[in-house]
């Protein structure tokens, strides 16, 4: 995919405009997740959204442009999030966003349904001194639940100008980018200054102190933060904000200032500095909602709530939760498979012949052009194949079991067996996803918190048979060895996978948090944010993996047709025949699946066929029954697929993709020597 | 679990006098509000509590709990719990919320209620 430049912006600068001119009015969303801001976002923008990366982080932050009257608007959308503590990455990104890229109006998109805990989010955006504009949406659940909000009641009481928004079906919109050129016009002409709530007198008085204190250091906050917001964050002990101030090596008055003022607050209510603070929101917060909120009677038990009960009560939950994987499996195994066959087909009838021509009218037909074929047509025709019956389709579904909400219900269930293996709940869908495809499963993993949780539910992932895996595992196992060698490799993967994690949670450093998670009465997704979701994906992956799977066919492919290939033997053969009592040639393949693991096996036949001659038509020819075990109990756990290594390298960075590759393929020939070791005695 | 609600509610208006004593007073003790604080991990299902004390370190949380309200001086009623020792499920206000075990048992509560 095309990043934006901003990838490498250095860090004060806004987005970059994506075809270089600068927009009239840039917009940052805000809002807690699952408050439809996504959705708002494909309704201001258009199909033309860029992802952009806060620099230094995996966090995306999608871009996209409008045009609103004459006017040039940039839309970012921002991670969802409760707070601006920076506790996670995705808070600590947004908050840099807004403070370091500074947009011209942040809009707080709101959930109307849970007023109390959005406008703790909206208090604080209120302190840093944004022009800002409250989108109250999910208006049509409020009244189907039986609810009233007054905005005009909530516009006096914040001072923000406030739209009712039904941003899954575009209401509200328009009224709302009107709202925005109007705040920023009045930013600009210096007025409409946002007048955020007052904590209690004697927090005030500390907070005071403080801003007095960081007056003269002005150039030391985060750019244009007053210094009330400035004080705020320091007797949070936002690390940031102490951080610019420990390096004020001139003057250690701020720092002493922070400390005595947050230490008097401690003293007088027996909590943190932070808490406190956060209290008093929780104080504003939940008087203006009393006063904005009506109920009209009683709210009757929804359907959705009732559906949503289901899911998350054991009893049911369980076997509904394991419906649901099955299908997720099913529709990834069987039907990623028969969609797979199908466009490899159609591959093979449209596109390859027509490469192929191309390739020989210009090179003639030596070994360049049947090289430059391994990867235009092979490798390419790879990437299609991944993408298109596994990642697209993948995407789909996650998006749907994500945005509706059921997600965090099975999270909920399966948090305690997760656990165990440094995970949280939400793995629980890449790792079922990994036995389709390794390439979504890896993606996937985005849904959980930290970057240690990543790194271990990626590996895990790894380990698990995908379906091309599971093609030589069938193909050669279970047709020459027998139906139980082939359910082994399976029992002996699932025990490798429960002993990594095991392993792997207590070696990396730091503890996986505990699960604090937000659980959401089932929605119906917008059919909109799921498809330009999962288009926005896709059109990722190709980018990502695409370049990486054509080099890489292009390396195996002038080694085959070469013949170069035949050197790599020499130094294979302790290994492969050594340790592992395979035929080179099998160990040759090895390297050659990396491209498609599924390739081993056809490999294995036509490189045999070269070496053994017109003899060795069949596996069970020069293979013993044993040899073709170990042979696909290597390939199943040997270093991931190329297309793998790419989404591994774009998520974790290459040091980690690498690192995982080395950790299977140690594992792999581990287990594989000791598997051959082990028959051999029997 | 709508009684446990209503319950929720009562209590709520019941014990909001204390609540603000403590918050402007001094430092909430067990022994000032003369109930035992128990980790919110062992409290029964449909139990309205107070929170007291919450002890998660930052390093282990997944966002920070005090933006979802759960702080002390705040309501929640356990709502129910996954089987063999899972997380916990939780009601603040309008917004439901698991936890985990090791979660919960860093949040120190008050039962409220029979």
């Amino acid at each position: 995919m095309r990043l934006l430049s901003c990838h490498l912006c250095p860090l004060k600068q806004a987005p970059c405009a994506p075809k270089g001119a600068q927009p009239d009015l840039r917009v940052a969303l805000l809002g807690n997740p699952n408050v439809g801001k996504s959705s708002l976002f494909h309704r201001l923008t258009g199909i033309g959204v860029e992802v952009a990366n806060y620099p230094g982080t995996t966090v995306e932050i999608q871009v996209g442009e409008t045009r609103y009257r004459d006017l040039r608007v940039q839309v970012w959308d921002l991670p969802g999030c409760y707070s601006l503590d920076p506790a996670s990455e995705d808070q600590a990104a947004a908050r840099r966003a807004l403070l370091e890229w500074r947009p011209d109006v942040a809009v707080a998109v709101v959930d109307a349904t849970n007023l109390e805990r959005n406008l703790y989010l909206v208090l604080q955006l209120q302190e840093l001194g944004l022009p800002g504009v409250m989108a109250l949406n999910l208006m049509d659940e409020v009244e189907r639940r039986g609810l009233e909000v007054s905005t005009a009641e909530l516009e006096r009481r914040l001072g923000v100008p406030v739209v009712p928004t039904v941003a899954r079906l575009g209401l509200g919109v328009d009224e709302l980018m009107e709202q925005v050129v109007r705040v920023h016009h009045l930013a600009a002409a210096g007025e409409g200054r946002v007048q955020p709530a007052a904590f209690t007198l004697h927090v005030e008085q500390a907070i005071a102190k403080v801003a007095e204190a960081l007056a003269p250091h002005a150039a030391t906050l985060p750019q244009g933060l007053a210094a009330r917001g400035g004080a705020i964050l320091a007797l949070e002990g936002d690390s940031d904000l102490t951080a610019r101030l420990r390096a004020l090596e001139d003057d250690r008055r701020p720092l002493r200032v922070v400390a005595r003022a947050a230490a008097a607050i401690e003293k007088a209510h027996g909590l943190s500095a932070a808490q406190v603070l956060a209290r008093e929101r929780y104080g504003v917060a939940g008087s203006v909602a009393g006063a904005v909120l009506h109920r009209n009677g009683s709210s009757a038990i929804s359907r959705a709530e009732r559906i949503w009960r289901l899911t998350a009560e054991p009893a049911t939950g369980f076997p509904l939760l394991l419906a649901v994987l099955a299908g997720l499996f099913g529709v990834l195994f069987y039907g990623g498979d028969r969609l797979a066959t199908l466009l490899d087909a159609a591959w093979l009838a449209g596109p390859s012949p027509a490469i192929a021509g191309a390739l020989q009218w210009a090179f003639g037909a030596g070994a360049l052009s049947r090289t430059l074929a391994w990867g235009f047509d092979a490798g390419l025709n790879a990437v299609v194949s991944v993408g298109i019956p596994y990642v697209l389709v993948f995407y789909f579904l996650l998006a749907l079991v994500e945005d509706s909400g059921y997600l965090n219900s099975a999270a909920f269930l399966t948090d305690v067996f997760l656990h165990k293996v440094g995970l949280h709940g939400r793995a629980v869908i890449p790792l079922v996803a990994a036995g389709g495809c390794t390439v979504p499963a890896v993606l996937g993993t985005r849904a959980l918190g930290t970057r240690r949780e990543r790194l271990i539910a990626s590996t895990l992932a790894c380990l698990v048979p995908c379906s091309a895996r599971t093609a030589v595992i069938a193909g050669a196992v279970a047709l020459f060895v027998g139906w139980a060698a082939a359910l082994g490799i399976y029992a002996l993967a699932a025990v490798l996978i429960l002993a990594a994690g095991w392993w792997l949670n207590r070696m990396l450093p730091g503890t996986s948090p505990g699960l604090v998670m937000e659980l959401f009465p089932l929605r119906w997704p917008s059919a909109r944010t799921v498809l330009f979701q999962t288009w926005l994906r896709f059109r990722e992956f190709l980018w990502v993996a695409g370049p990486i799977v054509l080099a890489g066919s292009l390396v195996l492919g002038a080694l085959y047709e070469t013949g170069a290939v035949w050197a790599l033997a020499a130094p294979l053969r302790p290994v492969v025949e050594g340790w592992l009592g395979l035929p080179a040639v099998a160990g040759l393949t090895l390297v050659f699946a990396v491209l498609r693991k599924e390739l081993a096996l056809q490999l294995l036949v036509a490189l045999a066929a070269m070496q053994y001659g017109a003899g060795a038509a069949g596996l069970s020819s020069f293979m013993t029954g044993d040899q073709i075990f170990v042979y696909a109990l290597v390939n199943t756990l040997y270093m991931p697929c190329a297309a793998t290594l790419a989404v591994l390298g774009r998520e974790l960075g290459w040091r980690a993709a690498l690192a995982i590759g080395a950790f299977n393929t140690l594992l792999a020939l581990a287990v594989g020597g000791a598997a051959h070791h082990l028959l051999r005695l029997v | 679990m709508r009684l446990a609600a209503e319950g929720m509610n009562g209590e709520a208006r019941g014990n909001s006098h204390s609540g603000l004593r403590e918050q402007e007073g001094t430092a909430p003790s067990p022994a000032a509000s003369g109930r035992a604080l128990v980790p919110l991990s062992q409290v029964p299902n449909g139990r309205p509590v107070m929170v007291r004390r919450v002890a998660v370190p930052a390093a282990e949380r997944a966002c920070n709990l005090e933006a979802l309200g759960i702080l002390p001086g705040r309501f929640l009623v356990v709502e129910r719990c996954a089987p063999f020792g899972g997380a916990v499920m939780v009601r603040v206000g309008d917004a439901r919320y698991a936890l985990g075990r090791t979660v919960c048992e860093q949040i120190l509560v008050e039962a409220l209620g029979a």
